[in-house]
């Protein structure tokens, strides 16, 4: 009998142990390790900076790594696009509807990214040293997505004469709530708000990240996009007369590892590590397999003749019949966002629009001709600036080519009252604007879609 | 033959006893067992209780006990499936007894595990079905659980793919659940093991199947527990039913081995029929000319007309090959009163029909179990396995999905000078190439402590562990990846599963009067669930596999640790979880029987606000037949009525999602990066279910004919939902309780013993079960809100779970050749629009069951199984571009069925490139339509086995003991109306949700395996 107490006991006490331990609060309060809360991830500068690294790092995963780029190209009239289907099908035929997940990730990180710079802004006290500089990083994220979004979401500046139609949810906090379309004035204005601050926190080099040089020369794009010209020239203006930046002579650098001379501002890659662009690699990369976008015969024409070298840029052997682009036939390379070219386009059309500074809109256009065209052609000093202009608009369709800038050309040329487009639609019709994806559209009733419909 | 008709005439001798004198304790007991039929009975338990003796009996039948003293004894003699016997025997001497039992069709002695104890049949006043080892080892199915399709009522099993070892869908009594897993609980010798199929997410199209490593031969039973009074002492696991898996044991008597071996040969079940080279360019030029062009179409990929008219590679076939399978078991089993033993250990080798697919798994077992003194007793159960899988791409990913959708019969394989074409797709390219391994390694080990300190009361401990880990490398060389560099691309995943649980039991069992018992169970229990790994894998550029290369394997991770890029965590997805249960069985008389269980469950996937659910269930069950007015009854011999109601639960979803959580992500620009990753919800908490059953057992005619009929009503209320976000602000989805969702059905399950002669029976199982399925409520969400990833279902109020969502097909017009579509109200329309599509269809069937007939003729047996289901739909995406816009996709030969001039009566519209000719469609992908919608009954001829059981002199004279030879033929038949392949479809899924809303979708999924096995099992 004395033996089953003891037994009896040393079970209690097992049993208690194990009672005990289902008992204790503690031992469930335990969330995921790897899982940092809210209080951690930003308890100082550091967690601070790490978010604010996390928004570019989202920028280029699904955004300016390549598919901001390739659903430009495919709704601009480069892409020789009748034999695609699926998403890139949907994009070409200017017809989007609410599905298609390439759009969905594309729409939702673009927004991701300003989550997370909205977070950076949300918790700036904890910061010290960097606290000018992380703002300003933030800002410029918050703006240049903004920028992108309402570009392909909503009818360009200037499609009505206040810009009070709709443009895109704006987003300038953490807060979840249901998306409310804001107009293409309010957002335009956030952008610019947001920028020029941007500008005076920003420092002039920053480590691969956000400058106040990339702030400036992206306003040169937002106002030109808005066919403002006073400030698109003097914004552009700004940035290349800075110094800091200097005309590539060699076009192949400009997607190049070493970081090319001439960007303002890049997707960085980090070699082993973390490759930018890898969109773009993947839809256009043709040195190895047929890429899946290649360009129209009428592109190619833009080019070729004896003289321009940026012939180059285009594969007309390998695959016999198809007009690949060489640009990104490389393993890795930084991904220029804001180049020199770019200002000096900008710069030069602004200048031409204004008929104000020629002289230096020639020299502007004479500096890309000369590259282009190995000092066999260029313009006179006294060019009129609508010979400028004319100039001006026909290299940056052929500069930017890949680039994802032509849309927008459409767009803002259109505005301006001139189709451009060589697939003839409409600058404005309706087929040109994404339609939103379905889950922001479900995410309340009061949600104002994009009208849907072709643009031929 | 002769022999058993020896043994036959000496049935009616029951008792010999040789009076001899004897001293004490030198007497012994011997003898044999019986069956109805008069053959020896091998594995029987011989029981003295009052000297706490016992034994089992030999393969021939025979036992015997020594140490007896001279007396008179109660021997107890108890078998599964037999009645249990107690007789009494006076010992003097060397005593002879031999004892003949009768088979208990009903089972009313049959022990059922019921979680944390056993009970027998007659005590169960839960819904349990039971399945035995034989039946889950008789068929060689990628893993285990997909032999429990048609065995049980209320088990609905859709089978994965062919893919070796790739995972089945199991539901038990429909689907409660949204976005939370609606798996059920899966437990094996106690321990609730990890059963989580998307530890490695989607990868390659298919969700590694953690239960793949789980040897059939080791399983002794495996219980499914459907209902509140059976499922309910797993409080808020419980929800999805739970499946007890219960492994094998060492026996009483000699020692046996027991050696099996399989040999078979697979090959797919179904295939979807192609058209050909020429056929495909026929069609693309009647697309071309129909959409208003001249001359010769496009062809895709560069591909010129002569070259194409002059290939018709059938990549189907290019991709697949005879399957091959074997497979060895050996185990030894042993046992004393004092010691048993049960050590096993296996092979097998799955290589399916797909070309360089394979699943080969070893695996170890011990089970021992030691009592050394009447008040303490231990066991200790160790399994070990190690499943290496060679994977292929499938589906989406490539591999056979790539013959099936874009790997189109004009490419070649190689160019003319050898090498392999690779303008477009080529699978054979790329299976040739790319080395691709996934290695699983589990450890399931557990021990248990038993103290009995006073009478009918015992204390235990439990303990247990399941470790996985699982290491994939995936290796492409620079054939694939083209690097400038040279080199090839490694990509290594590591994962490692720590699953830790302690148990605590008391039970006391208090008799108040011989005929009146409560048995009571209180304990407590706490589990810890952890991953290990490296979160952002490991890659690099290399020359060869991690797996063989160590220098390249520490290379890359250096140069990943130098850019801050390796992400190592310890304690990823970390889960506690702790539990307090009690329960209370009372029964009187064999009649009446009550049970009161409750349970509260704590875990750390909830906040503050609700850390704690309470779940408590009673049931109770009358034994009719046991009342005096059917006691005596010649028709009736079992009559039993059961009911239970209690409530379960479900948190079945990730750790942490209660507050705003941030991880390491990487880095960029060579600084680390931290990402927000959800959107918090403090008030998260338990899914509840409350389920009410009802249900009759029965046995009739000397229990010739058996079975159940059941009822069941669940409602799952505070159903968490994963959506509902807006992605304007960065994220699409949040955890939130807010649905409701009925279950409602019936079961019937029916044994019969149809002819029983001498030498010829015949027995039938059949059941069916029925499930009505229906969304109550989903709160404010919409229902285009809550999507089963990309399979066109959606979550409808009134409708089951996964609604197919689609724009309803009228037809084609016979003048223009365009299709006609009904609008949301139900009006013709021409023009296509997504704003159309209504609940059209439905992926759960409306009866599922099956079939088996077993015919035995003296030593031969033919045991058959169909299964089937009955109603539902299988919505065929794939075949939106397989059937719809001429693409470069491979196009099913069913379009021959299409308009092609005025006039024409035809299920296709006219053919075109062009998404534009249809009005209103703007891309392939967009053209969601009842055109692929199928009815998805089917019936299949699950198993087919004859076998034959050697006569016992004869394998004597073999040196073997019960030598059984078998051919088993797998899903040799299938009818089915789907033109599209295999009609039993799991796919490789996204996420829980999207396992949850679209099994039966398919897209370009790989059939199932049709297959001959041929085997050998013996013992000696």
């Amino acid at each position: 009998m004395k033996n089953n107490i003891k037994i009896f006991t040393t079970g209690i006490f097992l049993l208690t142990l194990i009672l005990g331990f289902a008992g204790c609060k503690d031992y469930l309060n335990a969330p995921p390790i790897d899982a940092i809360t809210k209080g951690d991830a930003l308890k100082d500068e550091a967690g601070v900076d790490a978010v604010m690294t996390a928004a570019y790092k989202k920028l280029n995963d699904n955004v300016l790594g390549g598919k901001y780029q390739v659903i430009s190209e495919l709704m601009g009239d480069n892409i020789q696009g009748n034999l695609l289907n699926g998403d890139f099908g949907e994009f070409y035929g200017r017809k989007s509807s609410v599905f298609g997940t390439y759009k969905k990730d594309f729409y939702l990180d673009t927004y991701q990214s300003i989550y997370r710079a909205n977070t950076v802004l949300e918790n700036l006290n904890v910061t010290a040293g960097r606290h000018d500089n992380l703002e300003g990083q933030a800002l410029f994220i918050r703006a240049l997505s903004h920028f992108i979004s309402v570009r392909l979401f909503a009818q360009p500046y200037g499609y009505t004469p206040d810009n009070s139609h709709l443009g895109v949810p704006l987003k300038l906090s953490t807060e979840i709530k249901p998306g409310v379309r804001a107009t293409v004035k309010q957002v335009y204005d956030q952008i610019i708000a947001d920028l020029k601050i941007a500008e005076t926190k920003l420092p002039g080099d920053n480590d691969g990240y956000a400058t106040s040089w990339a702030a400036k020369a992206l306003l040169a794009r937002v106002y030109f996009s808005m066919n403002d010209f006073t400030n698109a020239y003097s914004y552009s203006n700004a940035v290349i007369s800075s110094g800091k930046f200097q005309f590539e002579s060699d076009y192949s650098k400009r997607f190049s590892l070493g970081l090319s001379t001439e960007a303002i501002f890049s997707m960085v890659n980090a070699p082993n590590t973390y490759d930018a662009g890898g969109e773009l690699r993947g839809q256009f990369r043709s040195d190895f397999n047929l890429p899946t976008l290649r360009f129209t015969p009428a592109t190619y024409a833009l080019v070729n003749n004896s003289s321009d070298i940026r012939k180059v840029w285009f594969d007309v052997v390998k695959y016999p019949g198809e007009i690949p682009t060489t640009k990104y036939n490389k393993d890795r390379f930084s991904v220029p966002v804001l180049h020199l070219t770019e200002m000096k386009l900008i710069r030069a059309e602004s200048a031409a629009e204004l008929n104000n500074n020629l002289t230096i809109a020639v020299g502007d256009i004479n500096d890309i001709l000369n590259r282009a065209y190995a000092g066999t052609r260029n313009i006179p000093a006294n060019s009129s600036a609508a010979l400028i202009k004319t100039n001006v608009r026909l290299q940056r369709s052929i500069e930017m080519i890949a680039e994802g800038d032509r849309l927008y050309e459409i767009k803002r040329i259109g505005a301006k009252g001139e189709n451009v487009d060589r697939r003839g639609a409409v600058w404005n019709c309706p087929g040109l604007v994404l339609q939103f994806p379905q889950e922001e559209i479900t995410s309340d009733k009061n949600f104002i879609r994009n009208p849907e419909g072709g643009c031929n | 033959m002769r022999v058993f008709y020896l043994i036959k005439l000496c049935l009616p001798v029951l008792l010999l006893i040789t009076a001899l004198t004897a001293n004490a304790q030198t007497s012994s007991l011997a003898g044999k067992v019986l069956d109805e039929t008069g053959l020896p009975l091998p594995g029987a338990s011989i029981q003295i209780k009052s000297l706490g003796r016992t034994t089992a009996t030999n393969t021939d039948g025979t036992y015997k006990i020594t140490g007896l003293n001279n007396g008179p004894v109660t021997v107890t003699i108890s078998f599964i499936g037999y009645q249990t016997k107690d007789q009494s025997v006076t010992i003097n001497g060397s005593t002879t007894a031999n004892f003949d039992v009768k088979p208990d069709a009903q089972g009313l002695d049959e022990v059922v595990v019921v979680g944390y104890g056993t009970q027998t049949r007659r005590e169960v006043t839960g819904s349990i079905a039971k399945v035995s080892g034989e039946k889950i080892a008789a068929l060689p199915t990628p893993s285990f659980e997909a032999s429990l399709q048609g065995r049980a009522p209320g088990v609905q099993v859709t089978t994965g793919s062919g893919l070796a070892g790739s995972g089945s869908v199991i539901r038990v009594r429909g689907i409660g659940s949204i976005s939370a897993g609606g798996d059920p609980l899966y437990v094996v010798d106690g321990i609730p093991i990890t059963s989580d199929p998307f530890l490695n997410g989607n990868r390659g199209a298919m969700n590694q199947n953690p239960l793949a490593t789980i040897n059939s031969e080791d399983i002794e039973s495996i219980e499914i527990l459907k209902d509140a009074g059976a499922a309910g002492i797993y409080g808020s696991r419980g929800a999805n039913g739970v499946i007890l898996i219960t492994t094998k044991r060492g026996k009483s008597g000699t020692p046996t081995v027991n050696f099996s071996t399989k040999y078979g040969l697979s090959t797919y079940a179904n295939k979807p029929k192609f058209v050909s080279g020429a056929e495909w360019l026929a069609l693309r030029q009647e697309a071309w000319i129909n959409d208003g062009n001249t001359g010769l179409a496009t062809l895709p990929q560069g591909i010129t007309w002569a070259q194409a008219q002059n290939t018709n590679t059938d990549w189907f076939d290019e991709v697949t090959r005879i399957g091959k399978y074997n497979e060895q078991n050996i185990s030894l089993s042993q046992g004393t009163d004092k010691i048993k033993t049960y050590i096993a250990a296996n092979h097998d080798n799955n290589q399916s029909f797909l070309k360089g697919n394979s699943y080969e798994k070893y695996g170890f077992r011990t089970n021992i179990d030691i009592k050394p003194t009447d008040y303490f007793s231990t066991s200790i159960n160790v399994g070990y396995s190690q499943g290496t899988n060679q994977r292929v791409s499938a589906a989406w990913d490539g591999g056979i999905g790539d013959a099936m959708s874009v790997a189109l019969p004009i490419y070649p394989i190689f160019n003319e000078d050898g090498t392999y074409w690779k303008n477009g797709a080529n699978p054979v390219r790329t299976i040739n190439y790319m080395n691709w391994k996934s290695v699983d390694q589990r450890l399931l080990a557990g021990i248990t402590m038993e103290l009995k300190p006073f009478k009918n009361f015992t204390i235990k401990g439990i303990a247990n562990m399941d470790n996985l880990q699982v290491i994939e490398d995936k290796f492409s060389p620079n054939e694939l990846t083209g690097n400038q560099n040279g080199l090839g691309h490694a990509d290594r995943w590591d994962n490692r599963v720590l699953n830790r649980n302690f148990t605590g039991t008391a039970n006391y069992e208090i008799n108040f009067t011989k005929k009146s018992k409560l048995t009571l169970l209180a304990g407590a229990e706490a589990q810890n669930f952890e991953q290990n790994g490296y979160t952002s894998g490991i890659n690099g550029d290399t020359n060869g596999p991690f797996s063989k290369d160590k220098g390249a394997l520490y290379a890359a991770m250096q140069t990943m640790i130098n850019n801050k890029a390796l992400v190592y965590v310890n304690g990823l997805n970390r889960t506690t979880f702790a539990s307090l249960f009690a329960r209370a069985n009372y029964s009187y008389d064999n009649r009446y029987f009550l049970q009161v269980l409750a349970r509260r469950d704590g875990s750390s996937k909830f906040g503050t606000n609700h850390k704690y659910g309470f779940f408590p269930a009673v049931s109770a069950a009358w034994t009719i037949s046991q009342e005096n007015f059917l006691k005596e009854s010649t028709v009736v011999n079992n009559l039993k009525l059961r009911t239970s109601y209690g409530i379960t639960g479900n948190a079945n979803i990730p750790p942490g999602e209660y507050y705003s959580k941030f991880y390491n992500d990487g880095s960029y620009n060579g600084n680390g990066s931290v990402r927000p990753d959800n959107v918090e919800n403090p008030d998260l908490q338990w899914e509840q279910l409350k389920s009410f059953d009802a249900a009759i057992e029965f046995g009739f005619f000397n229990n010739r004919l058996s079975g159940e009929f059941a009822y069941y009503n669940k409602r799952t209320t505070k159903v968490l939902i994963n959506a509902g976000i807006s992605p304007s602000n960065g994220f699409l989805s949040a955890y939130q309780n807010v649905g409701e969702i009925l279950n409602q059905g019936l079961e019937l399950s029916l044994n019969s013993i149809n002819i029983k002669t001498k030498d010829f029976k015949w027995t039938t199982n059949f059941n069916i079960s029925q499930n009505y399925n229906e969304v109550v409520s989903i709160g404010t969400l919409s229902a285009d809100g809550i999507l089963g990833a990309t399979n066109d279902t959606r979550i409808v109020i009134g409708k089951p779970v996964g609604t197919n969502f689609l724009v309803r097909y009228k037809g084609v017009d016979p003048t223009d050749g365009l299709p006609i579509w009904l609008d949301k109200d139900g009006y013709e329309t021409k023009v296509f629009s997504l704003d159309n599509r209504v609940a059209v269809g439905k992926v759960i069937p409306d009866f599922v069951g099956g079939l088996g007939n077993t015919f035995s003729y003296k030593g031969f047996e033919l045991t058959s199984l169909f299964t089937f289901a009955i109603g539902g739909n299988i919505y065929d995406a794939s075949a939106k571009r397989q059937l719809g816009i001429v693409t470069d996709w491979n196009i099913r030969s069913d379009i021959s069925d299409r308009w092609q001039k005025p006039g024409d009566i035809a299920k296709f519209p006219r053919l075109t490139m062009n998404t534009s000719t249809y009005p209103g469609l703007s891309n392939e992908w967009n053209y969601n339509s009842t055109m692929f919608l199928y009815d998805a009954s089917f019936m299949r001829l699950r198993e087919l086995t004859l076998s034959y059981t050697l006569p016992a002199p004869f394998a004597k004279k073999l040196g073997m003991r019960n030598t059984r030879v078998f051919a088993t033929g797998m899903n040799l038949l299938t009818f089915t109306k789907y033109p599209g392949g295999d009609p039993e479809i799991a796919r490789d899924f996204d996420n829980p949700q999207d396992r949850n809303m679209s099994p039966n979708i398919s897209y370009l999924t790989t059939p199932q395996q049709k297959s001959v096995t041929f085997g050998l099992s013996t013992s000696f």
